[in-house]
């Protein structure tokens, strides 16, 4: 596919995924609303992990920063404006200081340095009561008009995401941290800047991931820590491999399944999470591209196609 | 206050070590960062609760069924799982983590999610020792810690099983040319680790309450502990065990103990930055 066929193909999911939002009855509405924010925050994150192959655990901390912040900018008297500005600066102010850090690492170092990152985060919302209430969470005013506004604004969040992956990875940026995640010396030999392809790579995550954290904050209407912990930053990265790293869709397949499997399943968390512990490895085991790879493999092996 | 807070940072720094050198020494002859290890050693508690209180056994015979039963859990996640990520570094850190799920998870199914105590013989006994007192508890962690790295350390030295772990550490296709048999070298490995897993929750079980999340925080010092002694590096993880119980502890009662994490973190920070090696990076990885 080239041109704007992606573009329109995105748009007509985006569509789907309003329509289907607006007609279901409100636990099924609740779900996939989940589902889309997800979708935002793992786009974020297929940024630096899917195109950069770089493993970072810390993009529920983002989440968490963006969520937090935009809460207390609307505690504070702020429209949603600014507290949705102060969200995606904050978070990613919080991936700048990490890509300075962690840029240099490579591979598992970079892995359990995020991790850690987002271990501190979690202490940092529990403890710091004063700022966070810390483990009873923040009751999060409501910003915007209507509930149908943010029933739009959700699935439009989720599209727009989808599309500022596939332009960034036709985008130098994309390409050369494509070239990263392919082969990091090489990319450096032939001229890349890949300290700074990672920073600015990461940077990005981390401003979606704060968008994201608004919109959860917004439909949730409170907040606590653990929504916002290590673990979190976890599933997202499984997300992302579950559904393919580097792949447009992917983000929007693996939160379907991460978020969407347990919670339509209804399973208590224990069995819930015991579940997603069990399909990621088998997924990682089974198809290494994740489930939009399985599809492009699947297609590879029918007659006729051509790619 | 000074020497409690040292002995407490010793104690921790045992448990800390005894986790970071199962951890490092799996890293290296695998190269996977083994997050399930935390599972290993809630499960391993559990069994061993289990088996003194339901069962009856005597303790230190149920202390011993879980240490076994721990060593035989972590050869079933390299069997089942990570062997088939070799050849993948960036798969190994999702498939631990999704591992670490299905085994917390699967303690929260068994046994629920209350926290539950692993009392020994010597319980609530106190050690005098030159004006302070230790609670027995903590004398047995270090002597624990102690006893495995000296056994693990004849082990890799001075036994043929050792030099074949040491050697595909170093470099397994060469190892393998020489008829190191590797499939055999990682299972021993992470039967190794599960049994340091299982002294580890031996050790702390009784200081900390059982429960299914138990070692997940105690985890992430372990892997710092992997990174201040150079991943791979088994005598780098016990030095650096008791140098980060040391920090973390001294910092509990001079900074504040609700960061004492942050602390830790801050010394990771600080070697991955200034020393990406480790704090005792010689010219090659070793594992002993």
């Amino acid at each position: 596919m080239k041109g704007a066929w992606p573009y329109v193909g995105i748009a007509v999911v985006t569509l789907a995924m309003w329509a289907l939002l607006v007609s279901v009855n409100a636990f099924y509405a609740g779900v996939l609303a989940s589902i889309l924010i997800w979708t935002v925050a793992t786009s974020g994150l297929n940024v630096i992990a899917g195109l950069g192959g770089y493993p970072s655990l810390v993009q529920g901390a983002f989440y968490g920063i963006g969520a937090y912040a935009s809460a207390l900018a609307l505690i504070h008297g702020q429209n949603l404006w600014v507290a949705t500005l102060l969200a995606v600066v904050s978070a990613g102010l919080a991936g700048l200081l990490i890509g300075l850090v962690f840029a240099r690492t490579r591979g598992q170092y970079f892995g359990m340095g995020t991790l850690f990152f987002g271990v501190v985060v979690a202490l940092v919302l529990t403890n710091w009561t004063g700022l966070t209430q810390g483990p009873l969470g923040l009751m999060v005013p409501f910003g915007f008009a209507t509930n149908d506004q943010l029933d739009w604004i959700v699935p439009l969040s989720a599209g727009a995401s989808l599309a500022l992956v596939q332009a960034l990875g036709t985008s130098r940026l994309g390409l050369r941290l494509v070239t990263v995640r392919a082969d990091e010396d090489l990319a450096e030999h032939i001229g890349v800047p890949t300290a700074r392809t990672k920073l600015a790579g990461l940077v990005i995550s981390a401003m979606i991931g704060g968008f994201a954290g608004m919109l959860i904050a917004q439909y949730n209407g409170t907040i606590s820590p653990d929504l916002f912990d290590q673990t979190v930053g976890f599933v997202m990265f499984v997300a992302v491999a579950v559904g393919g790293a580097g792949r447009v869709l992917g983000p929007l397949v693996g939160s379907a399944f991460i978020v969407g499997v347990p919670d339509v399943l209804n399973l208590p968390s224990g069995i819930g999470l015991l579940v997603v512990g069990v399909i990621f490895v088998v997924i990682v085991i089974v198809v290494p591209d994740g489930l939009m790879g399985g599809v492009d493999a699947i297609r590879r092996r029918l007659p006729g196609f051509r790619a | 206050m000074l020497q409690q807070a040292l002995v407490n940072g010793v104690v921790l720094g045992a448990l800390f070590a005894l986790l970071g050198v199962g951890l490092t020494l799996v890293y290296g002859v695998m190269e996977v960062p083994n997050f399930a290890q935390a599972g290993v050693v809630t499960i391993g508690a559990y069994i061993m609760v289990t088996l003194h209180q339901s069962a009856r056994w005597p303790f230190y015979l149920a202390v011993a069924g879980g240490v076994l039963a721990a060593g035989a859990i972590s050869v079933a996640t390299e069997r089942f799982a990570y062997r088939y990520v070799r050849t993948r570094p960036l798969a190994a850190p999702a498939v631990a983590l999704g591992l670490l799920l299905i085994l917390d998870n699967s303690a929260l199914e068994l046994w629920g999610g209350d926290h539950v105590s692993l009392t020994p013989p010597y319980g609530a006994g106190l050690v005098q020792l030159g004006g302070m007192t230790i609670p027995a508890v903590g004398v047995a962690l270090v002597l624990t810690a102690a006893v495995s790295m000296l056994l693990l350390w004849l082990l890799l030295t001075r036994t043929g099983i050792g030099r074949a772990i040491r050697a595909v550490s170093q470099n397994a296709e060469a190892a393998a040319t020489l008829g190191i048999e590797l499939e055999r070298q990682y299972v021993t490995a992470f039967f190794i680790s599960g049994v340091l897993a299982g002294l580890a929750a031996f050790a702390y079980a009784p200081t900390y309450a059982v429960f299914p999340y138990m070692a997940d925080g105690v985890i992430f010092n372990g892997f710092v502990v992997v990174i201040l002694g150079g991943l791979g590096n088994v005598w780098g993880a016990a030095v650096g065990g008791i140098l980060l119980g040391l920090v973390e502890s001294l910092s509990a009662v001079y900074v504040s103990a609700a960061y004492q994490t942050v602390i830790g973190f801050v010394v990771l920070l600080a070697v991955i930055v200034l020393r990406p090696a480790g704090l005792f990076a010689g010219t090659a990885r070793r594992v002993a």
